[in-house]
């Protein structure tokens, strides 16, 4: 990354990203809060953008279980999940017992609002390759 | 100026109430519990015998534990 100070004002040569990637959602959830063990990103069809498949077969079933619920949280004895989705992502997330559910539902509408902003299920490389080929299409 | 009386609060358990209600307080903490929010916003928990919120709870099971096996291995 390149900053160059020009008569104060810093310069920054990349361009922001768009929006929230999956896997930089997983990792902004981990910063936000340490109770947060685990975590997973989802699809709205249930395939797995962030996070490990054998956290995503639980969170699948989860959300099945959900109906339309679009927020879920539940406390066992071992911990607690959150979960919450919209139209085109579902977070799941695996904390400890003493987790706060509404910074966590909170944090979770952030994310998932950031992820809507701008396509974060693709990646920028895929989105670029998506628009060549419709000036391909288009040539 | 004279003090008003206070006014007197609720009995304190004491005592063995005292354990007791300790005691139920910690086990209602860790009972498990579901709450599930519709598209409203209206927050609804679940009854433990709801199946609804039996199959929440072993998916909630099995994510934990996946967590907790990821994080340590």
């Amino acid at each position: 990354m390149r900053e160059t100070f020009t008569g104060g004002v810093f310069w920054r040569a990349d361009p922001m990203t768009p929006a929230l990637t999956p896997s930089l959602a997983l990792e902004y959830l981990h910063e936000l809060s340490a109770d947060i063990v685990a975590g997973v990103v989802l699809a709205a069809d249930g395939a797995l953008l962030a996070g490990a498949e054998e956290l995503a077969v639980a969170a699948r079933d989860l959300l099945a279980a959900a109906e339309d619920a679009t927020d879920v949280h539940v406390t066992t004895a071992d911990g607690a999940v959150f979960a919450a989705r919209d139209d085109r992502h579902a977070i799941a997330l695996a904390c400890g017992r003493f987790a706060l559910p509404s910074l966590a539902r909170y944090d979770l509408r952030m994310v998932l609002a950031d992820l809507a902003g701008g396509g974060g299920s693709k990646t920028r490389e895929a989105e670029a390759a998506e628009a060549d080929d419709a000036d391909e299409a288009a040539a | 100026m004279p003090r008003l009386p206070r006014k007197p609060s609720a009995p304190r358990p004491y005592g063995v109430g005292a354990v007791t209600a300790g005691w139920t307080r910690r086990k209602a903490s860790r009972a498990p519990r579901v709450v599930v929010r519709e598209a409203s916003g209206q927050p609804h928990a679940l009854s433990p015998d709801d199946p609804r919120a039996e199959a929440l709870l072993n998916a909630a099971e099995r994510l934990i534990s996946a967590a907790q096996r990821e994080a340590t291995g």
